[in-house]
């Protein structure tokens, strides 16, 4: 009896060996056809849409102005896109007659500079360096990243070269950045009023436009 | 060695280096995050048949932690041979582009609120009428909207809107054939190295 047991679990046991290689190798080749089913090209496309993003804030407020000594604020607009051609920065007053106006009375006007374009004089613009008094603007050249118009804008941001315009009725352009990426556009703006101005909190707004190149 | 660094000091040494990888990885995180409003796609390129009608949408994201109010407008626009810079209008009776106005086949909602963080698909939809002449027509949508909060401190100040434009350049065929043209300002040539 003991002779019958011991030959049956020598049979088990060659059972199982043999068993376990036959699943081993099994194994092995379900290793090797998976390998090569991840050998297989699998082609993968995606379409990135293109985005513009962007950021505009406030300047600060002007503060107290006293006529015959200038105040001046700069807001940043910042500017995010994958368009391969970058953006077009345009900007408006969006009071009719001027950007700032008194307000307990809209009819009581602070005068703009005159009014920037970017056509006139064969496309070299029409903003000149500061005299008298206003509110002007420019692309300052300190904190614009790309695109600054030297031309437009002047050499540089000290009071001697830098040239300012009033803010225009309808858009037109004051930055043109031509490649994708992040860039910050500086825009300066300078204030000064006569001495028969009158006393009060001027407010007023003005619209930043970007679009995609085309 | 080991007296002038005690076991503690070291210890004390990578928590403060962790805390200070934390904080300037924090730091560089939100230097880079996203602020403002997003506009995706900023063109549309189509073509499309006199009488056709096609939706499509813009997705609109609002990076900031307050809620925007986006108002929506559209207006017609060309662009010029001297530059490739697109003019915006929106035209009067005897404007010399009436006739490629595209304002009234675009409807848009005029305007929609962005929670904090809030991305929006925003559906419009473009009906070519019967019978328009073959040619390039060319809308724009406007999403506008204010950045910051108004300020109540009794100061003089000015405050900035902005806009984002996506633009809308439709081929439109009529009963006239589509004549495609265009300038080459500038080639360069390309070696392409391709297997035999």
């Amino acid at each position: 009896m003991k002779e019958f047991f011991r030959t049956k679990t020598k049979i088990t046991k060659s059972a199982i060996v043999a068993s376990l290689l036959v699943v081993a190798v099994f194994g092995v080749m379900q290793a090797m056809e998976s390998k090569s089913a991840t050998t297989d090209q699998v082609n993968l496309s995606v379409d990135v849409a293109s985005t513009i993003d962007v950021t505009c804030p406030d300047p600060s407020a002007f503060g107290t102005l006293t006529p015959g000594t200038p105040v001046t604020t700069t807001a940043t607009c910042t500017t995010t896109t994958n368009n391969s051609t970058g953006y077009i920065l345009e900007v408006r007053r969006d009071d009719a007659d001027t950007t700032l106006d008194l307000s307990t009375n809209a009819a009581t006007n602070i005068t703009d500079k005159t009014a920037w374009d970017s056509t006139a004089n064969t496309g070299d613009g029409n903003a000149a360096t500061w005299t008298g008094t206003g509110l002007g603007f420019r692309v300052m050249q300190t904190g614009t990243d790309s695109g600054y118009n030297a031309t437009w804008w002047g050499s540089d941001d000290t009071l001697t070269n830098a040239k300012f315009a009033g803010l225009p009725s309808a858009y037109d352009t004051i930055l043109d950045v031509s490649s994708s990426g992040e860039t910050a556009a500086a825009v300066g703006f300078r204030l000064d009023v006569p001495a028969a101005q009158t006393a009060g909190t001027y407010t007023g707004t003005a619209t930043f436009q970007v679009t995609a190149n085309p | 060695m080991q007296k002038f660094f005690p076991q503690k000091t070291k210890k004390i040494s990578l928590i403060l280096l962790l805390v200070l990888g934390v904080v300037y990885f924090s730091w560089t995180y939100a230097q880079k995050a996203p602020t403002g409003l997003q506009v995706s796609p900023v063109r549309f390129d189509w073509d499309l048949n006199s009488g056709d009608e096609r939706t499509g949408s813009i997705n609109l994201k609002n990076y900031d932690d307050v809620k925007r109010q986006v108002t929506i407008n559209v207006e017609d626009f060309y662009v010029t041979d001297e530059t490739t810079k697109a003019e915006f209008f929106v035209p009067t009776a005897g404007h010399p582009l009436i006739a490629y106005d595209v304002i009234n086949w675009i409807d848009v909602p005029k305007t929609i609120e962005l929670a904090p963080q809030e991305g929006r698909d925003i559906s419009f939809h473009v009906k070519v009428p019967q019978n328009t002449p073959t040619g390039g027509y060319y809308g724009a949508i406007f999403f506008n909207t204010k950045i910051s909060n108004d300020a109540n401190d009794d100061k003089s100040r000015l405050e900035i809107n902005q806009r984002i434009g996506a633009l809308l350049v439709m081929a439109v065929k009529g009963s006239e054939p589509i004549q495609r043209s265009g300038e080459i300002k500038n080639r360069t040539n390309r070696v392409q190295n391709a297997k035999q």
